[in-house]
């Protein structure tokens, strides 16, 4: 077994394998990039990655259909209710208007935030690992101005990850259920002013297998509702503020007993996503 | 074994590999059953050295460590070298004490899925918070391990049709 095993050709494969290793450690250590194999390996799979990503993202909508074709029918239920309801109701039309408005104006990221710059990107492909939420863009450094912690929204200011790493040509993207992610936020409001207060919202790994991440360590005097809204505070100046993370879904006591955690819903399920924006440049107000 | 059969078995285990890559890296993140992704390339690559032997095995495993970190969106590096040592080992057991069949196949596939979670979950248990524990970590991999288990079975009949092609190539 030794004999077969330590020959010369074995120990060229074992050598190849470790040197592309040893390359990438290398550029890791010196240049906190992926490395030139990383890169030649992503540019030569990349054809295969841009026409099966369509395909696949094709068969994951049809998938997705039958696989929570349950909750769609709760959903459709849910709001068959709720329209009956509202038939039922006089509407008062201005109201709705007003509303409207005002959400439009919460929305419109552009209008809201002169400053910041967007650039479209398109997604190679999602990880498949189950340890972490990832997934590539085909911006990097050579074709985009792209850095590290980078903010990446759609274009109705959701935010949906940060760039963690930058290639040449594609970067990849931790979303926002990673156990890496973390921002900080406001809770019930978009400004100081309206919000019941700031946390930090984060990924989870338990969380993440059900598309959830949490708000930890809630202040004792802080109190969050469910279906509270949770948005980018700016605070650290790591993300722009204003952009919408997602929707409060409950408030539960840890198992010990100590402290409270909030749950919340991204605004955005990452896999359907369609319109993806990386923020260059913004700026938060004072 | 003649220059044009060499060639045309290159190119079936490259379009093999292609083929799992497809499904791991861009199908199946697409269709998570249950929120999980099923390992596909490190089986392909324990079965390729199965019944291909230590080299055809240990260069099958390099490339698929290659897909392997690529569709984990990780620099190549860490299932690179494993799964390059794990076609070696495989291949070179095979050569020697092992009998290629169904059963041989099935038991390998699963110690190398059992290593490739292990070799996944090591950051996380080294930076083990109060949120990360072994036992939040423990039932994605026993479902991730039988999941990818499951889809070996399919993958078997492709390995092994390779595998008697070669042979016959072979004389």
């Amino acid at each position: 077994m030794k004999k077969v095993l330590l020959t010369k050709r074995s120990i060229i494969i074992a050598s190849i394998s470790l040197f592309l290793a040893l390359v990438t450690l290398v550029s890791a250590i010196a240049f906190s990039s992926a490395g030139p194999v990383t890169g030649v390996a992503n540019t030569i799979t990349r054809p295969v990655r841009a026409l099966s990503s369509t395909v696949a993202r094709t068969f994951g909508n049809i998938f997705a259909s039958i696989y929570r074709y349950e909750e769609l029918e709760n959903r459709y239920e849910e709001l068959l209710r709720s329209y009956v309801r509202l038939q039922m109701d006089v509407i008062d039309t201005a109201a709705i208007v007003e509303e409207n408005e005002s959400l439009r104006m919460q929305l419109d990221l552009r209008d809201r935030n002169p400053n910041m710059r967007l650039e479209q990107v398109t997604l190679e492909s999602m990880n498949s690992d189950n340890w972490t939420s990832t997934f590539t863009i085909n911006r990097g450094y050579a074709n985009s101005e792209v850095r590290q912690g980078t903010p990446v929204s759609t274009e109705y200011g959701v935010l949906i990850g940060q760039v963690s790493e930058v290639g040449a040509t594609s970067s990849v993207v931790i979303t926002v259920l990673d156990t890496k992610f973390s921002a900080a936020a406001f809770v019930g409001g978009d400004t100081r002013e309206d919000a019941d207060g700031t946390v930090t919202v984060k990924g989870d790994f338990l969380q993440m297998r059900n598309g959830l991440l949490i708000i930890d360590h809630i202040d004792d005097d802080l109190n969050i509702l469910t279906g509270a809204s949770v948005f980018t505070s700016g605070l650290g100046g790591v993300f722009p503020s204003g952009l919408h993370v997602g929707e409060v879904v409950a408030v539960d006591t840890h198992a010990n007993g100590i402290g409270r955690y909030a749950t919340v819903r991204p605004s955005r399920d990452i896999e359907t996503v369609q319109n993806i924006f990386i923020i260059i440049d913004f700026e938060n107000p004072e | 074994m003649k220059k044009k059969s060499l060639i045309i078995l290159i190119l079936l285990h490259s379009l093999l590999l292609m083929v799992v890559y497809v499904f791991q890296g861009m199908i199946f993140p697409f269709m998570r059953l249950n929120g999980l992704v099923p390992l596909l390339l490190p089986t392909a690559a324990a079965g390729v050295a199965l019944y291909e032997g230590r080299d055809i095995g240990g260069i099958t495993g390099l490339f698929a460590g290659i897909l392997c970190d690529i569709s984990f969106n990780q620099p190549v590096g860490v299932f690179t070298v494993f799964l390059t040592i794990t076609g070696l080992v495989v291949g070179a057991l095979a050569d020697t004490i092992v009998l290629r069949g169904f059963i041989t196949y099935y038991i390998i596939t699963g110690i190398v899925l059992v290593v490739s979670v292990f070799v996944q979950v090591f950051p996380f248990l080294i930076i083990l918070d109060n949120n990360i524990t072994i036992f939040t970590l423990l039932p994605t991999a026993i479902e991730q391990t039988i999941y990818s288990l499951i889809l070996a079975l399919p993958i078997w009949f492709f390995i092994r049709a390779l595998g008697n092609w070669t042979d016959k190539l072979k004389g």
